[in-house]
């Protein structure tokens, strides 16, 4: 089982949150950050560099949600707050924080 | 570069170690099959997802003119979602066909005989060819998509996808239709696209973004194609489409479908390759995508059929070391003025 299919039991450190996040980027959706050749910026908006697309993003929803047992709304899909790998982490250790 | 039949294949599906994101153990499985089911549990899958699909189409009949708009290219996979949607389920369908100026001759006759044999409507629509060829020859030269999406499928067809896609969105806002659905198998699309709610609202932000995208890559002509009315978003009573792809739910093998559809005079193409069943293009597609990446554009959706149990592996490896050379797709290149130097 991927690590990223795990049912969220007990609550994720940050850096948990940050590793299941990145992990699935790359695996899932083949966008890499961090020390590779041709990485991402954490910064970088996803969907004005071409890296995501409307499929990309309904997975992305889907997997955030139940990674990490949250519910996204419409107007948070609908906001700028999963648009790069930074406001993703930060969206989602809010959203587990609440 | 290397032949198809150097690359190291997996040991229980096909996927190759050229595709990527995936890791392999020690024994040659990759991480794909490390995380799947045996075989045998992937019906009891298929059954859930059956009901789920049968409670979206309970909910949305009679609702208007037509249950369920088909994207319907003639193909085998198409067709036999045709069939199940109007036979087993008894939804009023409207089939809808792009023609994209290379459907083969034989394929052009199985639209009109399923269609007819099925007794549902037909619509053809043409988009200008001098646009369809832009498109194909840009799609094979430039980055225009994800690399997520070109491990489902080559440029050209994703190109061609996304096209077919939007006009299937139109018509569903124009004539109010409450599902979409394509013959789409497991691999071509995301595992969980079996039924994806669409909602018009959330959508328009990523239209906007695609747009751009397309009319940096295609031109300003591209806007016909995918762009959309947004006012005719905004007034129409539809905020949100069901999009199904029922092949996902179905479990049936490539022999099976054939037997099946064939029933509706359905007759297979000699002239698409062997990993098509309607367009002359496809072989062009794949070439492009293995001199590019170096693994076959369809390697994704036959291994998703080993690992299921649809498919042996012997006729995938078959299937997916056929790699066209330059010389079996010279004509179609020309056709779209395309170089191969180019690619």
């Amino acid at each position: 089982m991927k690590s990223t299919d795990l049912a969220t039991e007990t609550r994720d450190t940050d850096g948990q949150m940050d590793e299941k996040i990145r992990q699935y980027l790359a695996e899932t959706l083949l966008i890499e950050f961090g020390d590779v050749p041709g990485a991402t910026n954490e910064d970088e908006n996803l969907f004005e560099s071409g890296l995501i697309d409307s499929f990309g993003f309904v997975q992305l929803v889907s997997f955030l949600e139940k990674t990490f047992d949250i519910k996204i709304t419409d107007d948070e899909v609908m906001s700028d707050a999963l648009s790069s790998f930074a406001k993703i982490r930060t969206f989602v250790e809010t959203k587990v924080g609440q | 570069m290397s032949a198809a039949s150097e690359l190291v294949l997996c040991t229980r599906c096909v996927l190759p170690t050229t595709f990527p994101g995936i890791t392999f153990d020690a024994t040659g499985l990759c991480s794909m099959c490390q995380e799947a089911p045996p075989a045998p549990e992937f019906e009891k899958i298929r059954g859930e997802l059956r009901q789920k699909l049968e409670a979206v189409f309970e909910a949305n009949r009679g609702k208007a003119e037509y249950d369920v708009v088909v994207a319907f290219s003639g193909g085998k996979d198409s067709s036999y979602t045709l069939m199940m949607l109007a036979q087993k389920y008894g939804l009023k369908c409207l089939a809808v066909t792009i023609d994209n100026g290379f459907i083969a001759e034989q394929a052009q006759k199985n639209l009109r005989s399923v269609t007819s044999a099925l007794g549902i409507d037909f619509m053809l629509f043409t988009p200008a060819p001098v646009f369809m060829n832009k498109l194909y020859k840009t799609s094979a030269t430039t980055t225009v998509h994800t690399k997520a999406a070109l491990t489902r499928a080559s440029s050209m067809c994703n190109s061609c996808i996304n096209l077919i896609n939007n006009h299937m969105v139109k018509l569903s806002i124009e004539k109010s239709i409450p599902i979409i659905a394509g013959g789409y198998i497991g691999g071509q699309v995301p595992k969980d696209s079996v039924i994806m709610t669409m909602d018009l609202d959330v959508q328009a932000r990523f239209r906007s973004e695609a747009i751009k995208r397309y009319l940096r890559n295609f031109g300003a002509e591209a806007e016909s194609y995918f762009g959309m009315n947004e006012e005719m978003v905004k007034r129409s009573p539809l905020r949100k489409i069901n999009i199904v792809n029922p092949m996902l739910a179905f479990g049936v093998s490539e022999e099976q479908i054939i037997e099946e559809i064939a029933t509706l005079g359905w007759r297979k193409t000699a002239d698409t390759g062997s990993n098509s069943t309607n367009c002359l293009l496809n072989d062009l597609g794949i070439a492009v995508h293995f001199k590019q990446h170096q693994y076959n554009p369809y390697v994704n959706e036959i291994a998703e059929q080993v690992r299921t149990g649809l498919m042996s592996r012997e006729e995938a490896v078959h299937k997916v070391q056929d790699i066209p050379d330059f010389s079996r797709v010279e004509r179609q290149a020309r056709a779209i003025g395309l170089d191969w130097n180019e690619v």
